[in-house]
């Protein structure tokens, strides 16, 4: 029976071909993580990734091969992503800042650059490099002193197309 | 598969080998290949990154300009400006491709600030790329090598035959050669031959005879053998010696029988000195 059927179809319909259109598209803006931050814990109560806290600033670059296209969007960390139970509060702050370019005019991204809650967004005008440093710093609440174990936090970057 | 089996005689056919240089700015804003190039020929110079914090003003117009200047003619081999004006310090990093341009060409390099403002913790690399083969004959592995030839000194052969004075020599005298072509030397020549070994044999022996620094040493040595610690080692116990007993003074009597023997030894002399005058 359903051999029948495909036999009448073939003479009910003219010949038909599919004609298959390729194209790629190379990204016009890269994110590489140039360096992994870490915590450091100067008091019991505290994590931070300053590099006066023992810790070390995740470092994210950049790549951008359009003027004026893209918009940079960093967010820092407002929980772990994995960490010992916790039975109280976490403060947390946090802050991203330019710090390298391949063009000296990027160095006014600085200024320029909006902050909506935890999220930094830098305006890309110039094509090129640009270097992004995040700062994260957790308190736990009321200075209780954190659990031992291991803390994670990610700092979410993003290039928007404008 | 394919590729890792190709890989090795791919890479031994290259003759090339890179690297990177040390940061050409670390003492100074001002450098000298010389000092920064590894002093070998056949250096390329295929790229370069810098690196460099700037402290200004926002507001101050600031360029800070990094190159290198050409040795052959006037300007720059490479040259690059950054225009700080109207923004913020901050660090600026950058890298570029060169198209393997020779280590020769590329003159004195620095970063030269123009307007207000300053320059910290510059970093200046050169990327290289180096023929091995440049010197074709520093490995036999080279295209165009050619296995080096020792140099062999000219020797000039003496030819007896065209020495005048020799063959003068020769044709002066009239030899005469047996059928094995031996010289034959006449007997008063071979009595002067003989004499010659005898001096010479003689000489031989009275050299060996008059070593006298050679029988000095052996006499030397035989004397080392002696052993005569024991005179040395001989010792006398100390104490009084009294003297021994003398005789008392008294009269000695004559003995008689003494005289009479010495009167008959007398008598007997005088008999023998007469005999010798026949008396």
């Amino acid at each position: 029976m359903k051999y029948s059927v495909a036999i009448l179809s073939l003479c009910a319909f003219p010949a038909l071909a599919n004609v298959q259109i390729t194209g790629s598209v190379e990204a016009k803006c890269v994110i590489q993580t140039t360096k992994s931050g870490s915590y450091g814990n100067p008091i019991a109560s505290k994590l931070s990734t300053t590099p006066a806290d023992g810790g070390v600033l995740p470092v994210m670059r950049y790549d951008v091969s359009i003027a004026d296209a893209y918009t940079a969007s960093i967010t820092h960390p407002t929980a772990f992503s994995s960490s010992p139970s916790l039975t109280d509060t976490v403060a947390w702050t946090g802050s991203t800042s330019v710090t390298q370019t391949s063009v000296a005019g990027m160095s006014a991204y600085e200024a320029a650059k909006t902050v909506v809650g935890n999220t930094t967004n830098f305006n890309l005008t110039l094509a090129g490099s640009t270097w992004f440093s995040t700062a994260s710093s957790a308190v736990y609440g009321s200075a209780k002193p954190l659990p031992g174990g291991t803390y994670t936090a990610v700092v979410q970057a993003s290039c928007i197309a404008k | 598969m394919l590729l890792l089996a190709l890989w090795p005689s791919y890479s031994s056919c290259d003759p090339y080998s890179y690297g990177t240089t040390g940061n050409a700015a670390s003492t100074a804003l001002s450098w000298s290949m010389s000092s920064v190039l590894p002093d070998i020929p056949g250096i390329d110079i295929n790229g370069l990154l810098y690196k460099y914090t700037t402290v200004k003003d926002p507001e101050a117009d600031m360029k800070v300009h990094i190159g290198n200047k050409n040795v052959d003619k006037d300007g720059y081999i490479f040259r690059e400006t950054d225009d700080w004006s109207g923004v913020p310090g901050n660090t600026i990093v950058k890298s570029f491709p060169l198209s393997n341009i020779p280590a020769p060409q590329w003159g004195s390099g620095s970063i030269d600030i123009e307007g207000e403002g300053s320059v910290e913790d510059a970093v200046v690399i050169y990327s290289f790329r180096v023929d091995e083969c440049y010197d074709e004959q520093s490995n036999p592995a080279c295209p165009g090598y050619v296995k080096p030839v020792p140099v062999i000194p000219v020797v000039e052969l003496y030819d007896v035959l065209d020495d005048d004075a020799a063959m003068a020599a020769i044709e002066a005298d009239e030899f005469q050669y047996d059928e094995d072509g031996n010289l034959i030397l006449s007997e008063e020549e071979e009595e002067e031959e003989t004499r010659i070994e005898m001096g010479l044999t003689a000489s031989a022996n009275a050299l060996t005879l008059f070593k006298t620094q050679g029988q000095d040493d052996l006499i030397l040595a035989i004397n080392q053998q002696t052993n005569i610690a024991m005179y040395y080692n001989a010792s006398i116990n100390g104490g009084v010696y009294a003297d021994a007993p003398g005789l008392a003074d008294t009269t000695i009597p004559d003995n008689k029988k003494a005289l009479r023997n010495n009167l008959a030894q007398q008598l007997l002399h005088e008999k023998m000195v007469d005999m010798q005058y026949n008396q």
